[in-house]
């Protein structure tokens, strides 16, 4: 600014002009901040405002690579078979290895997980069979999942489409 | 009596700079962890379930996201625009697919899908299975040749979305090779502050 001034009022006093300015000037020299804060309090309460603090987490799945015909033999021993029926309940039942399974029992998510823990810890192998009834919830397929996955133990386990035999199982817990 | 003696003071002025510095921290950290609510799938609405001890985040890049809401239909997202173009014809399209024939599918009214009541964006229905897995196999190519990076599948289901229409999805996941995804879901909290 000054240098502009100092062009218009001519040559002769440019020096001299230029002299007075340099000391007159910055001497407690102050900005007002005040509308720069404004400015900068909107954008805070802008982000402040869009941000989203509750991200959802998610759950990884890994589905076996392999064929779908390809079949995989395991022994029945090792197998635990966790069914879920149309109503909610929940069938726990070990298998045999003579290729039947034990009386299922009812058991609710906590028990659930205390009992696979503890087959868990005895049986290095085993393998959890979930079968779920097409009109269960999805919520209870994440319950279990979750229970399976707070477990202290190996987690190993398919899905496994429920078939008439596996009603007939949930039958003896009351369906 | 005596007037009251003002004590004149000198206008005093505050130095803000300190009070400044602290404002543009703050306000750094939030530009720096804002994450816009992606526009994707937030039409459709969906109540997640909870769970315990999901530690990973969402990805939040090249993403595809299937949504199942409580009637069972299933739509597909991406979040590249590209993508979209590419495959369905059209960016801001959704897929939507509904493989439960024996239920009746909830987004021809679009009442069902949100409280506005009303969809932004154009569905393109999917009728037929072969049409689905291709659409998805389409999702993935694509995306790679567009963006160069594996597209990440998410699956958000609603609480009350059947199991049935959970497992057509992951079968067909499993046939069109996409053996890796992850369930979208809210962290426990507390009951009461589950309501």
């Amino acid at each position: 600014m000054a240098s502009v001034e100092a062009a218009d009022s001519g040559g002769e006093h440019r020096g001299r002009k230029k002299k007075k300015w340099m000391a007159r000037k910055r001497i407690g020299f102050h900005i007002d901040m005040t509308p720069y804060v404004d400015v900068i309090m909107l954008l805070l309460t802008f982000f402040i405002m869009t941000t989203t603090l509750n991200q959802p987490q998610v759950m990884q799945i890994n589905l076996p690579k392999g064929d779908v015909t390809e079949v995989v033999k395991v022994d029945m021993g090792n197998v635990v078979f966790i069914r879920v029926s149309e109503k909610g309940n929940i069938g726990l039942s070990k298998g045999k290895s003579d290729g039947t399974e034990e009386q299922p029992i009812k058991v609710n998510l906590e028990q659930m997980k205390r009992y696979i823990e503890g087959w868990g810890q005895q049986n290095k192998d085993m393998i959890m069979i979930l079968k779920f009834h097409r009109k269960a919830k999805y919520d209870l397929m994440i319950s279990v999942l979750d229970e399976i996955n707070k477990a202290a133990i190996e987690k190993r386990y398919s899905f496994s489409k429920m078939e008439e035999p596996d009603l007939k199982v949930l039958e003896v817990i009351g369906g | 009596m005596p007037a009251v003696k003002k004590r004149i003071r000198p206008a005093q002025r505050i130095d803000m700079t300190p009070y400044v510095d602290v404002i543009m921290l703050i306000l750094t950290f939030f530009i720096l962890t804002a994450q816009f609510k992606a526009e994707l799938s937030e039409d459709i609405q969906v109540n997640l379930p909870n769970s315990g001890n999901d530690t990973t985040k969402l990805p939040e890049r090249n993403v595809m996201t299937l949504v199942i809401n409580r009637f069972g239909d299933i739509f597909a997202d991406v979040d590249n625009v590209k993508v979209r173009e590419d495959v369905l014809g059209d960016p801001i399209a959704l897929a939507v697919y509904h493989p439960d024939s024996t239920t009746q599918p909830g987004y021809k009214n679009p009442s069902n899908l949100n409280e506005k009541g009303e969809l932004n964006r154009p569905l393109v229905e999917f009728n037929d299975r072969e049409k689905f897995k291709k659409l998805l196999i389409d999702f993935r190519l694509s995306s790679k040749s567009n963006v160069g990076k594996d597209l990440r599948i998410v699956v958000k289901g609603d609480k009350d979305a059947d199991i049935g229409t959970v497992q057509d999805l992951m079968e067909i996941l499993k046939e069109t090779k996409n053996t890796r995804f992850a369930f979208v879901t809210d962290l426990e909290q507390d009951e009461k502050e589950n309501k």
